[in-house]
Parts: structure tokens; C-alpha cells; sequence
């Protein structure tokens, strides 16, 4: 397999197609790639942040790696080994090692659970201690994630937002995973909270040693904990490059337009704002060529046409954009 | 020369189940002509409630109990729903979070927009269908003839908040609210929309008052914050004040847990504990819980507002300051 035997996860030319309904008038069913040959490696114990605007696919990216939807094609290489051809009993051991926070800590709570049937039920599906033993780890966890013991008979109902996004979080570890899907984790905190679960959430990565794919629309929380970052838009990889790399010398039209879009909370630097102009292109009808060429003020004939490969421009540093040199 | 709007002491209760609650807790700032005042604070301090005061759209288990609201000198509590009408949409403009729950589903772009059009100008309805083409060109939409027959579904989320906008700037209203203007929308599209009200302010000299949960956005836009913090204001002074010498420790602690673009730190600030429920506000200052400089005397007593350098904050700490 790879030279590099520090990588954890690899996709390779991962895709996800939804097909749209067949209706009386669209005998051909329309389909919406929403992730689209997608190539991207995660190392061991680091934080692979995917950012990019609602509907490029980033969310869905993260669900085909860990098989909550099946991929449409492509592989999904785990220590090496493709889990997208697993049986469902292989799968199923794999699990334990692929875990998920989500994003609304109101919806992902089964209302009608308590805190220990919440965060005990993937100990009794793996059939993991005695009833004594779990209640153990449960305890455990919950200190682990901040919060108070007493709080194991209560109802996700009677927990703030911060409180409910930390008992996501000791039901995604409390199986000791190694690879977990961030999905917009703290995209529905408030800024003082969010600062709090943040921490946590590193502190964890820290004592476990997780790896993580870290999903968010909000750049600067992405910049805050990851290591290495990838720039999603219409399904395709844009730009992946090492955090340091990625924010001081954006080499994507695109990245560089998104970066300058973000406001700053500092009043006395003014930036020379790059106005995409346009909305993105709908999925069920991308343009063809590089898919950013519609509001890409760089875009030439050939960025109509063909469709850009991401390409290594610098050590760790890689690009889908015809034009990179040029523009560098 | 009075403000365009001023607000002073606001009360807002709501009855509620358990009792009543008081939402927004003498709440005072004022807006002047062609300035954007930018109302900031987590979920739950008010910054709705406000806005929702200042347009009496306020639900029928809430009432405002106490403080003025005077637009151009003129007071709007107490006002007779008539009269009321007259004002919304005329003089005071809102812009809502959410375009799609916003606007009407079943009524075309063209429909919606000469409403207003229609209602406070006296036009009839070639006039009004002129003039509302006239404000979706001023707002930067494209083929403005052609959305006027479209539906709401037919447009994007940007498009959507574009024609928010060009309603509420139909009649050249004095002031516009604009409640979390961009919270739904991708950061590409919040960099329009913000150059968007940006212009419309320098053209028309529009006063907006601008309400949102993210620091980045009101540092970028604003001329004046005004910081809330659990239906209290905490600290009202000019953006270079708020930002560069913060004084209130909510403040201070709320800058702190942003994650910044341009340095790393291994771990972020952060405000212990949360926001206090609203039947459960401490009898003191409401931040004192979780304030890193808490005493017992913020426990039971309530700080007033005092001056602090170009600010006005409500702390203890600034209590000898003149």
C-alpha cells in the first residue's frame, strides 16, 4: 500500500451520487454528485478540518467514509484495508472504531433516554463489562467530558446546549475509538461555549489519541483545531494543504475568496475583500470544467472545458486549479 | 439635534407558566441618523426582544413594562396599533434571520414587494410595480423584470435575502432592523449581503440597527455595539472602544473565546459555566456567576451603569470612574 505508514484513513476517488425521483416529466432520474472522486488521506492522531459552503458535500463526505450511506463508488482504505468491501459482521467490529458527534445536540439525544441509557447503549451492543462495570465507565466518561455524576438519571431535556454536545461527545468515545467524524460539532454553540467544548474536544484528542475529521462551514473554529485542512466546493477537493500553509498562502481562487469573506473581530485591520460574485451553482446542473469557474474571476476557456486535477504545488500543499502558477 | 431612535430604560416581561419573566431589563441606547449600532450577545440575552419591542410585533404573552421608545422624538409604547402600521414598514424596516420562512411562499417576488409599496406610498399599482423593479436593481439583482414573477422557492438563499432587503428599503424607511441579516447564509454570500447594507446605508443614509450573535460581522459593519448579556446591557461604546480596550468582563471573555485567524493557541479562553435560564436570573449582577473577578458583593447587588473612559459599562469595577 502506501510508503507513508502513517496514515490512517486514505479515500480514493471516493463518490456519493444521489439519484433524484423519476417524474412524468424527467424520464432521465437527475442525479446530484455530491461528493465526486474525492482523494484525501488523514493521518494518525491529527485533525483533518474539510471546510466549505452548505451543499459541497463536506457532511456527506464524512458519512460515505464511515458507511452511514453507502459510497456510489471509490475506495475507503482504513489502516490499508478498503472497508467499503467488508461484510456487515466485519463492518460491524469496525464500528467500534469509527464514531460520529453530530451537530445539533438537540436532535441527536433520544429525548426519552437518560444520560446513562444514552451513553451505555454502545457498551451493550458490544456487550463490553458486567452491569457494574459499565456503570464504571459511564462514571468515568462523564467526569472525562465535565459533567457531574448526579447528572446520570436526568433527561437530555433538562441540559443546555454545551451539556448536551458533551454527553455526544462520551457517547462517541466511550467505545475508545480511533477515527471520529466531527460533524459541524459546535456550529450550534454560543461563542462562549463553544470555546469550552472546543478545549474539550482537543483535550480528548490529546489523552486518546483520536484522529479526527473535523466538518465545519466556520473557518476560523476549523483554523483554531486543525492540523492539516481541505477546502470542499460542488463536491470536488479545491485545496488541501498543512493549517499554516493554507491560511498565510491560499493558492485556490476560491480559498483565497472564501478567506477574505470571513468577517474579522478586530476593528483595525481592513482587508482587501475578494465579492464572489453569484451564488454557487446548483448540484443537479454543475458547470462544466472546473466547477468554479462560474464566479471565478480568473477563469479562462480552458477552465470551461477541463476539469482541473488536485496536484502537489509544495510539500503538503495541493490544488485543483489550471491556473495555480500563474496566480501564485 | 435628538436621535433618531432612542430607547431608554426598555422592560420587556413575559408571562410565562412559571411566572413572569423579565426578557429585556433596562435595556437604553440610541441610533443616529446614517449609523449602524450593532446589538451583540449569546441566545437568550435579548437582542430579539429588543428588536421585536422597538416594532411592537412582540408575541401576546409579552408586554413592555416599563422604559420609552421614541423615534424622532416621537414615543411608540403606548401607541395605537393604527397608528402603529403606519410607522412598520414606513419608518422602521425589518430584515429577518430566515428569507425563506420570511417571505410568502405562495405569492410572487413582484406581489410581496409592491405591498408595501402600495400600502405607504400612495401609488397605484404601475407605479408601485416601477419602483419595486427600481429597488431589486438597487439591491443587486439581476433581471429584475423576471424575478418579479418568480416565487420565493425559485431563488436562491442570497437572492432571497437580496429581495428581504429591497422590501424593506421600498420606502426608504429612516431606520432598519436587521436581525441576524446573515446567520443562514454561506460566508461568500454574507460578504454581499454586509457591502449590500453597507451601501444602501452610504446612498440613503439609512440608520441600521444591527443585530447578531457574531463579533466578526459587527467589527466589520458597526459604528456602536451595545453588548447584552442575559437581558442586561453590559457595555455600550464605539467599536473601537468595544474592541480595542473592552472593559466589561463579559465582554473581555467573550473577545477571548473567539478563535482567532491570525495566531495560534493551544487552547482556547473560555467563559466558565452558562447562561443563567431565565426564571433563574442570580439577584445580583446576572454575570457574577461565572465572572472571573466575582465577588460577593455582585452576588446580591445590582451594578448601575457608570462611565468608563468613552463607554458606558455596567461592572462594579468601574464603579469610581467618571
Amino acid at each position: 500500500m502506501s510508503e507513508n505508514t502513517n496514515i490512517l484513513l486514505e479515500t480514493k476517488n471516493l463518490s456519493k451520487y444521489f439519484t433524484g425521483k423519476k417524474g412524468l416529466l424527467n424520464r432521465q432520474p437527475a442525479q446530484v454528485k455530491a461528493v465526486d472522486h474525492v482523494s484525501l488521506t488523514v493521518n494518525k492522531g491529527e485533525t483533518l478540518g474539510l471546510v466549505g459552503e452548505s451543499g459541497c458535500g463536506k457532511s456527506t463526505l464524512g458519512r460515505t467514509i464511515l458507511r452511514l450511506i453507502p459510497a456510489t463508488e471509490g475506495q475507503v482504505l482504513y489502516n490499508g484495508e478498503d472497508i467499503l468491501t467488508y461484510d456487515k459482521k466485519k463492518m460491524w467490529e469496525m464500528r467500534r472504531k469509527l464514531q460520529i458527534i453530530f451537530q445539533d445536540p438537540y436532535s441527536s439525544l433520544n429525548p426519552r433516554m437518560t444520560v446513562y441509557d444514552l451513553i451505555s447503549a454502545p457498551l451493550e451492543v458490544y456487550k463490553i463489562g458486567t452491569k457494574a462495570e459499565r456503570r464504571e465507565m459511564v462514571e468515568e466518561i462523564l467526569q472525562e467530558v465535565g459533567l457531574d455524576k448526579q447528572y446520570l438519571n436526568r433527561f437530555p431535556h433538562e441540559f443546555s446546549g454545551g451539556q448536551r454536545q458533551r454527553i455526544g461527545i462520551a457517547r462517541a468515545l466511550i467505545l475508545n475509538p480511533e477515527f471520529v467524524v466531527c460533524d459541524e460539532a459546535v456550529s450550534a454553540l454560543d461563542v462562549s461555549v463553544r470555546a469550552q467544548v472546543l478545549n474539550l474536544m482537543r483535550n480528548m484528542q490529546q489523552k486518546k489519541n483520536l484522529t479526527y475529521l473535523f466538518i465545519s462551514h466556520d473557518l476560523s473554529v476549523v483554523r483554531h483545531i486543525s492540523d492539516r485542512i481541505a477546502v470542499m466546493y460542488l463536491g470536488s477537493v479545491a485545496e488541501v494543504a498543512e493549517k499554516a500553509q493554507l491560511y498565510s498562502n491560499p493558492m485556490h481562487p476560491y480559498t483565497k475568496a472564501l478567506l477574505s469573506a470571513i468577517p474579522l473581530p478586530d476593528v483595525k485591520k481592513k482587508r482587501q475583500r475578494i465579492i464572489l460574485q453569484g451564488d454557487v451553482p446548483s448540484a443537479y446542473n454543475p458547470p462544466s470544467g472546473c466547477k468554479f469557474h462560474t464566479r471565478c474571476p480568473y477563469a479562462t476557456d480552458r477552465c470551461k472545458q477541463e476539469i482541473p486535477v488536485l496536484r502537489q504545488m509544495e510539500k503538503g500543499h495541493q490544488v485543483a486549479c489550471h491556473r495555480a502558477e500563474e496566480l501564485m | 439635534m435628538a436621535s433618531l431612535l432612542s430607547v431608554e430604560n426598555l422592560q420587556v416581561q413575559f408571562q410565562t407558566k412559571k411566572g413572569i419573566n423579565t426578557a429585556v431589563d433596562g435595556v437604553s441606547f440610541s441610533i443616529e441618523k446614517g449609523r449602524i449600532l450593532g446589538i451583540v450577545g449569546e441566545s437568550g440575552c435579548g437582542k430579539s426582544v429588543t428588536s421585536m419591542s422597538i416594532l411592537q410585533l412582540l408575541g401576546s404573552n409579552a408586554r413592555i413594562s416599563g422604559g420609552s421608545i421614541k423615534l424622532d422624538g416621537k414615543e411608540l409604547v403606548g401607541l395605537p396599533e393604527k397608528e402603529m402600521c403606519k410607522i412598520r414598514g414606513n419608518d422602521i424596516a425589518m430584515i429577518f434571520q430566515d428569507p425563506m420562512t420570511a417571505l410568502n411562499p405562495t405569492l410572487t417576488i413582484g406581489n410581496q414587494l409592491m405591498e408595501p409599496i402600495m400600502l405607504h406610498q400612495n401609488c397605484n399599482k404601475k407605479e408601485a410595480w416601477t419602483r419595486a423593479v427600481d429597488v431589486l436593481k438597487r439591491v443587486g439583482i439581476a433581471a429584475p423584470e423576471k424575478r418579479m414573477k418568480e416565487y420565493p422557492h425559485q431563488l436562491s438563499g442570497g437572492m432571497r435575502q437580496r429581495v428581504m432587503i429591497a422590501m424593506a428599503v421600498s420606502c426608504e424607511p429612516r431606520l432598519l432592523i436587521a436581525d441576524e441579516p446573515t446567520t443562514a447564509l454561506d460566508v461568500t454570500i454574507q460578504a454581499q449581503i454586509l457591502e449590500l447594507m453597507c451601501e444602501l446605508r452610504e446612498k440613503m443614509g439609512t440608520a441600521i440597527m444591527l443585530i447578531t450573535h457574531d463579533m466578526g460581522v459587527v467589527a466589520e459593519t458597526a459604528d456602536d455595539v451595545l453588548v447584552l448579556y442575559a437581558g442586561k446591557a453590559v457595555e455600550y461604546g464605539s467599536i473601537e472602544d468595544i474592541f480595542e480596550r473592552p472593559k466589561h468582563p463579559y465582554t473581555q471573555g467573550l473577545l477571548n473565546s473567539i478563535p482567532r485567524l491570525d495566531e495560534d493557541v493551544e487552547m482556547l479562553n473560555t467563559i466558565e459555566g452558562t447562561v443563567p435560564a431565565p426564571d433563574a436570573m442570580p439577584s445580583g449582577c446576572r454575570f457574577a456567576p461565572r465572572c472571573p473577578y466575582g465577588n460577593p458583593r455582585c452576588m446580591t447587588e445590582k451594578p448601575g451603569v457608570y462611565h468608563a473612559e468613552n463607554s458606558l459599562v455596567s461592572c462594579f469595577r468601574y464603579e469610581g470612574e467618571k
